[in-house]
């Protein structure tokens, strides 16, 4: 490789990292905490370097499953101690602190999130936290678009039933762990 | 996303990255990571050797100073190569003291936060394979880190436990905190943490290509790394656990 080539290469490097970082960051955020997520999005990045001829045209999703990896191969015991799930936000958030009804839509919607299992709340993050289209994500998920499109169409169905009024459930109440805490990783 | 998915732009107020933008200094990190990465092949050399590429990262490494941020792991691969040139299977034990500055590279990185001040104290197991120091110790916030360090500026680092309190195993029984391959080809290397109960007295790891290898066992925490991919593949190793009364052998899927 000429030294303009090797130059040449590293500016478009540069570029791919200027327009991804901030999205891959919050990729990463959300499924682990944030004191882990910087490490996790420089093994990207340093895999995307070492692979950099390979990325295709739409790098995002291609980072995002090798940030999947990334994390699936680093379960730390403490995680693996705490509840698996995407990580939701924190209750205490600002925006709701005036607003009843936004809190109190915000809890249902909580409480439905929580009785999906961890693979319906993977693809439904996907498309709803991290904004991907039904391509992209099937990507990151590594499998075919027919076959995401049905496995977020049955998350999204389990998210409505989950959301319909039912019998007062004690499930809730007797949750160990406060909803901050509710962090770790999902599964490649 | 269409109108049809209302549903799903409902659930973005449940988005814990909601408005989230990195901060000045984190593109500062990530932007300095990115430099050293790419310092290691485009630094103009007059060949492709390895070596030429591990003195590149070397000099990056130093002209980012301050800034250089560690990954997890973060060996670049001539690094790596270094160290599982001169792995040993059985380590050395190393005192708080020996690895003191060790201890303070470890510290001084962001990983589980930083320690202004660093004792032998705050050492809780070392050991040395050839020209790598494993270390498992404990920063001011109370977080548990390892850090695999090649050398005076390269190091790996990750967390292993936060500040609270650990959970006290059974005599004679050991965990599996983590376990995890990174890198490829030559440079690919495994490592493996737990705690330990009391009256376990040794921690050896079988690989399933029959290399055996002794883990380090001190202060209720065992630990090993070796040249190889089998810490990221599933059960292609035995943990053997000894105590005063005799041995038992898991595969790791087998330990809690």
């Amino acid at each position: 490789m000429s030294g303009d080539d090797a130059g040449g290469r590293a500016d478009r490097f540069r570029s791919l990292h200027l327009g991804t970082y901030a999205d891959l960051l919050r990729f990463v955020e959300r499924r682990v905490p944030g004191s882990e997520a910087e490490d996790v999005v420089s093994t990207v990045f340093m895999t995307a370097w070492r692979r950099f001829d390979e990325l295709p045209d739409d790098a995002r999703p291609w980072l995002f499953a090798v940030a999947r990896k990334t994390m699936a191969n680093r379960t730390r015991g403490w995680l693996r101690r705490q509840a698996l799930d995407v990580r939701l936000g924190s209750l205490e958030s600002p925006e709701l602190s005036d607003d009843s009804a936004g809190a109190a839509v915000r809890i249902d919607l909580e409480r439905a999130w929580k009785a999906l299992s961890a693979a319906d709340r993977e693809v439904l993050a996907l498309v709803a936290f991290d904004g991907l289209t039904a391509e992209q994500a099937a990507d990151v998920l590594g499998c075919r678009r027919s076959t995401f499109a049905m496995r977020l169409g049955r998350a999204r169905k389990r998210l409505q039933s989950a959301l319909e009024p039912a019998e007062p459930d004690t499930r809730w109440s007797s949750r160990p762990h406060p909803l901050k805490e509710q962090q770790s990783w999902t599964r490649a | 996303m269409d109108a049809s998915m209302k549903d799903l732009e409902q659930l973005a107020v449940l988005d814990p990255a909601r408005g989230r933008e990195p901060t000045a200094m984190e593109w500062t990190r990530s932007q300095a990571f990115v430099e050293r990465v790419i310092a290691a092949e485009v630094t103009p050399r007059p060949t492709r050797r390895p070596v030429g590429r591990w003195l590149a990262v070397g000099v990056a490494a130093a002209a980012a100073g301050a800034v250089a941020v560690v990954a997890v792991p973060a060996l670049l691969p001539g690094t790596a190569q270094k160290a599982i040139a001169s792995w040993t299977a059985e380590p050395s034990s190393r005192t708080g003291e020996q690895v003191l500055p060790q201890a303070r590279a470890c510290a001084g990185n962001g990983v589980g936060g930083s320690s202004s001040a660093v004792h032998p104290r705050d050492v809780l197991l070392a050991e040395q394979r050839g020209t790598a120091t494993l270390l498992i110790m404990k920063k001011s916030s109370g977080t548990v880190v390892e850090c695999l360090s090649v050398g005076k500026d390269q190091l790996a680092s990750m967390g292993l436990a936060d500040e609270r309190p650990l959970p006290a195993l059974p005599a004679g029984t050991v965990n599996l905190e983590t376990m995890s391959s990174t890198g490829s080809g030559d440079s690919m290397w495994s490592n493996i943490i737990g705690l330990v109960g009391s009256d376990v007295t040794g921690v050896e790891v079988r690989l399933d290509n029959g290399r055996v290898l002794q883990a380090s066992v001190k202060s209720g925490w065992w630990a090993a790394w070796w040249p190889g991919p089998e810490g990221g593949q599933v059960d292609r190793l035995t943990v053997t656990v000894h105590t005063s009364t005799g041995s038992t052998s898991y595969r790791p899927s087998e330990l809690p």
